[in-house]
């Protein structure tokens, strides 16, 4: 951890002696970790370790947090959630979030940025500026839907999906957004095996393409075969970093999750 | 016939303000203070017009700003708040609007009321209330046409998405807070619209024309006609307009016909909420699963 404030390129999310607590019960406890540019950062660790409470932190929706968080340098503490945002991160949460009564597509529209075409007055003085804007952006919304493999009738609205299509449907409206940093929230849960097979492929492209992911996993097979580093949580601090499968091996984490009957 | 153009015109104003509603229910805010706007409007173009003798034009957009700045006044606090809690305090601003109404003498003479509100000058001497039924109409058109453009509109996506899920839009970099807020100044405006077409057009208003109920009623319509259906907000004013009208026709007692309309309404909104959410015409339900 660098403390001379200069900021190392590399780097592009450092999180410092970062506590989260609800109610006086701590979630978070003194964690302090980087994220690599173009990378894939595994946070795994047991129910209730406090990965989510990471997330949350992150995006500042955490009600009581402590600690420091720079993107690229810059605080994110103090920030609203959409300004943090705005600067590049995009979240896939825990819960499964789609616009059930939007269409397929407009979910996707809605993950882009925000742009002029979004504005009040723009209903009204649209320009033909615009109208090439809004098609540039269904175009690049359907190539979105077909690269996550959703290739059913766009304007079908998404609450008729299933589980797995709208997993899915979340990554193409996430990566809409065109993010820097990911923030994966358990994106495998509740898929089948091809499923999880799917989404492992499409986070090593979204990894080529230059993007950073910070994953948080269960299925310890995706987190061997697309995780360059794993950091282990269990009760809120971190027992574990290095490479998956030397920190999988590790005694300590065995005893983390088989000790408390957790997958592994 | 005059009779018909008087429900009609009726019609016309109440649809100003249901469709300026819907904009702000297809937000996901359930909001139970369009009523007081209204009336403040009504309110504002009477003293404007009565006292100042102002011209209809200039004492309408006065009243629209005076409603449009008010509306925000009182969106900045309540719309930090969710749901119930959001619709209490418009609730509260309603009941505090009638008192201000009955109680501040100075202004709005209390429970005597205004009278002799002037209306336009039409250019012709046809007779006047088919004028003003041209006039409220095209008013209401014009609300129609703007509010359907707005909801088709990439803004559009962005409210429906709000009143949906609004944690999601937040999550895309949008500061929903904004969204919601322009939303409903744009809605407060047409209170002020509404407003100065049902005090001009009566040329008396008192502090009964803007009860908290009125408020109600205003959400009744939309809600049964469907939120986000701004064809439905129509058809749902149109229909709690005239039902109390009817009732009338059926020579009820005032005392029995007062109690058996708002016994209608209370009875209408529950079979909506329990049978039909989505209002008669609305297509889905905009309101969070
Ligand atoms: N909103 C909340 N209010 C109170 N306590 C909470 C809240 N959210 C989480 N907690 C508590 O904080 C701790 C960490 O929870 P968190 O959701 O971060 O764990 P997790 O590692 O994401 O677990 P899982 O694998 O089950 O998703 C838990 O003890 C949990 O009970
Ligand atoms: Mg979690």
């Amino acid at each position: 951890m660098r403390t001379d404030g200069e900021h190392d390129p590399g780097i592009i999310l450092s999180v410092s002696n970062l506590t989260v607590a609800y109610n006086g019960n701590i979630a978070v406890s003194s964690l302090t970790f980087e994220v690599t540019r173009g990378r894939i950062l595994g946070l795994v660790g047991p129910n209730g370790a406090g990965k989510t409470s990471v997330i949350n932190a992150l995006l500042g929706i955490a009600p009581k947090v402590t600690g420091s968080i720079l993107l690229a340098g810059s605080s994110l503490r103090d920030l609203r959630s959409y300004q943090i945002v705005r600067l590049g991160i995009r979240v896939v949460t825990q819960q499964t979030q789609t616009l059930n009564a939007m269409s397929v597509l407009e979910n996707v529209l809605m993950g882009m940025p925000e742009d002029e075409s979004d504005r009040f007055v723009s209903a009204f003085f649209w320009k033909k500026a615009l109208t090439k804007g809004e098609t540039k952006r269904k175009a690049d919304a359907l190539a979105l839907l077909s690269l996550v493999g959703l290739n059913g009738d766009p304007d079908a609205p998404a609450g008729g999906l299933s589980y797995g299509q709208k997993k899915r449907l979340e990554i193409a409206r996430t990566l809409a957004g065109e993010p820097t940093v990911l923030l994966m929230d358990e994106p495998t849960a509740g898929l089948d095996t091809g499923g999880v097979g799917d989404v492992c492929q499409m986070l090593k492209a979204i990894r080529s393409s230059g993007k950073t992911i910070l994953l948080v996993e269960h299925n310890m097979e995706a987190v061997r075969d697309v995780c360059d580093e794993i950091i282990v949580m269990d009760f809120g601090k971190m027992i574990a970093f290095g490479k998956p499968e030397e920190v999988l091996a590790n005694p300590r984490v065995l005893e983390a999750y088989i000790g408390r009957g957790e997958h592994g | 016939m005059d009779y018909i153009i008087h429900i009609l015109i009726l019609i016309g104003i109440y649809a100003i303000l249901s469709i300026s509603l819907n904009l702000v229910a297809s937000a996901g805010i359930i909001s139970v203070a369009h009523g007081a706007l209204f009336g403040l409007g009504a309110y504002v173009y009477a003293v404007l017009g009565a006292t100042f003798h102002l011209p209809f034009s200039v004492a309408l957009v006065f009243s629209s700003l005076a409603t449009t700045f008010t509306g925000i006044l009182l969106a900045v606090p309540s719309l930090r708040l969710k749901g119930d809690y959001l619709a209490l305090a418009t609730f509260g601003f309603a009941i505090i609007a009638y008192d201000i109404f009955d109680n501040l003498l100075l202004f709005t003479k209390g429970p005597m009321g205004i009278t002799d509100i002037q209306g336009p000058d039409f250019p012709f001497q046809v007779h006047g209330k088919t004028w003003y039924l041209f006039l409220v109409t095209a008013f209401a058109v014009v609300t129609y046409l703007l509010a359907r453009r707005l909801l088709q509109s990439p803004w559009g996506r962005v409210i429906r998405a709000i009143s949906e899920k609004e944690s999601l839009v937040t999550f895309s970099g949008r500061n929903t807070y904004r969204y919601k807020l322009v939303t409903f100044a744009f809605a407060s405006f047409w209170t002020g619209v509404a407003g100065s077409l049902y005090s001009s057009y009566l040329s008396y208003i008192h502090p009964s024309n803007f009860l908290p109920m009125t408020s109600i009623l205003i959400l009744c319509m939309v809600v049964a006609g469907g939120m986000g259906s701004l064809t439905g907000s129509i058809l749902g004013t149109s229909i709690f307009i005239c039902v109390p009208e009817v009732l009338r026709f059926l020579n009820l007692p005032s005392s029995v016909a007062g109690n058996t309309n708002e016994l209608l309404f209370g009875l209408a909104l529950i079979l909506f909420m329990l049978f039909k959410p989505q209002g008669i015409l609305g297509k889905y339900l905009s309101l969070n699963e």
